[in-house]
């Protein structure tokens, strides 16, 4: 190997006695196995053309890589995901269903880190029309924001529009009491509109 | 053809070598210590979001949870991941796993529990990995990656002096062992980044640096995306990302990649605002520092 046999050659003579040839042999392949595991994951993760074998290796070591948190979901650069995703997402609330006026809870530019990651998330699910998924976190944020004393009783996000520069719909929904005192949110448009609408505030 | 076969002849020697040599137990005592001081700031920020985003009522509630990571639906993995921030996810819970963390993280520094110190501090912070993985940062990955790579042998405890005996504890193959996996994990990170920001022209052109800029709390402050600032500080980070790893694998340039590390460490920090990568990029750092010295027989 390139990297400094020679510094600990002396070394070597003494301790490498100590180690039985079956154990390092086992060892060597554990090691093999594990940082090809990693190496996979990662060229996964960054490959724009998903190998089929690639991905069955992968499901197949999930026990394995998942379990003990080497199976990253980001790129390991993961500075930054698709432009698309890189859009304003404003998240906003009426306290009464009766009133026109909308207050901002997250404005995604103007938020930290955690904000952001679920506000692309949002624009995320947005794009793949995945409107369980869009639902199931603006009722999670509805319902903190009720425990946080903000009685939220409408709740839309929106983007912006890349060519208009306007605001564009994303989700806009009631929030309903269930009999068992739970929460849920009706949904009160599509989730996806690319007809920017005037929004008056 | 016959410098061919020696060379190949000579790899199992060489593998041998550079994986079981042993090494004095100093060095990996050292990096641990150092991971534990990033983690226990890291535990202590924690604190402060853990109990309001991750618990059953949080900002990104158990059900919510659920979904991202994909229950109930095949080949997602989800049945793989553990945490006790599904099952028993009140505030107090949240707020104790932190603290549980930073109590680790001492005992981790101190060395008092050897294995079970390190194993400690990455069950916690695998515990809030688990439930929100889609908000976990690069640092983070990197860091619970050390950890276990540090369970294979922590070092020395704080307190205890080498005796500068070579047969007594002071030196480990297994040491050796934690810190060639902590190099080539480096590596191995630091070549996928660099091909994935290489096939990225936000790379290229300054536009991916601009982004982060604008995303970073505690940077520099705002790179414009038509500016040149932002593209010559995208191509320093490449050039550091490549110089890096080809310093690390060649020895007499060893020292200089050393610095590179620290060097990315600090763009990440200056341009990203991302001080824990700082921290660990330094930790990563560390496992080089034995090696870049050159030991007396």
């Amino acid at each position: 190997m390139g990297i400094d046999s020679q510094d600990t050659s002396v070394k070597s003579s003494k301790s490498a006695r100590c180690w039985p040839n079956w154990l390092k042999l086992l060892v060597s392949v554990g090691l093999m196995a594990h940082f090809s595991l990693i190496g996979l994951v990662y060229f996964s993760n960054n490959s724009m053309h998903r190998m089929p074998w690639a991905d069955d290796l992968l499901q197949k070591s999930q026990p394995y890589l998942i379990s003990m948190g080497w199976y990253t979901e980001l790129l390991p650069m993961s500075l930054i995901g698709y432009e698309i995703y890189d859009k304003s997402i404003g998240i906003d609330y009426k306290l009464d269903r009766n009133s026109r006026t909308w207050t901002s809870l997250v404005e995604s530019v103007d938020s930290n880190s955690r904000w952001r990651r679920i506000c692309q998330i949002l624009g995320a699910f947005a794009l793949n029309e995945d409107e369980e998924g869009i639902g199931q976190i603006a009722l999670s944020i509805a319902k903190r924001a009720r425990q946080e004393g903000i009685q939220i009783d409408q709740l839309r996000i929106t983007t912006q529009d890349a060519e208009s520069q306007g605001n564009v719909l994303l989700y806009q929904a009631w929030l309903v009491p269930l009999e068992d005192g739970d929460l849920t949110l009706v949904p009160e448009l599509e989730p996806t509109r690319t007809v920017p609408v005037e929004l008056s505030n | 053809m016959r410098a061919i076969k020696n060379s190949i002849g000579g790899i199992p020697t060489s593998w041998n070598v550079f994986w079981f040599s042993s090494l004095e137990r100093t060095g990996i005592a050292r990096v641990r210590k150092a991971f534990a001081i990033c983690l226990c700031l890291w535990f202590a920020a924690c604190w402060f979001w853990v109990p309001q985003w991750l618990s059953q009522d949080g900002w990104l509630g158990t059900e919510a949870g659920r979904y991202l990571i994909g229950v109930d639906r095949v080949g997602t993995g989800s049945e793989y991941r553990w945490s006790i921030l599904y099952g028993w996810a009140t505030q107090s819970v949240a707020a104790g796993l932190c603290l549980a963390g930073v109590v680790g993280c001492i005992l981790m520094f101190l060395g008092i529990a050897g294995r079970l110190g390190v194993l400690s501090v990455w069950v916690c912070m695998m515990m809030v990995h688990h439930r929100a993985p889609w908000l976990t940062l690069p640092a983070e990955v990197l860091a619970s990656a050390a950890l276990l790579y540090l369970t294979i042998d922590p070092g020395l405890p704080f307190l205890s002096k080498p005796t500068g005996n070579n047969e007594s504890n002071d030196q480990s193959v297994l040491a050796n062992v934690a810190m060639r996996c902590l190099q080539v994990h480096w590596l191995i990170w630091l070549a996928f980044s660099l091909a994935s920001m290489l096939s990225h022209t936000q790379w290229w052109d300054g536009t991916a640096l601009a982004i982060l800029s604008e995303q970073a709390s505690l940077g520099l402050g705002k790179l414009s995306r038509v500016g040149w600032v932002s593209q010559v500080g995208s191509l320093l980070i490449l050039g550091f990302y490549a110089l890096t790893i080809v310093f690390l694998v060649r020895r007499g340039l060893r020292p200089i990649g050393f610095l590179l590390i620290g060097l990315i460490g600090l763009s990440h920090a200056f341009f990203v605002g991302d001080w824990m990568f700082c921290g660990v990029a330094w930790c990563y750092a560390m496992a080089f520092l034995p090696y870049l010295q050159a030991k007396k027989i």
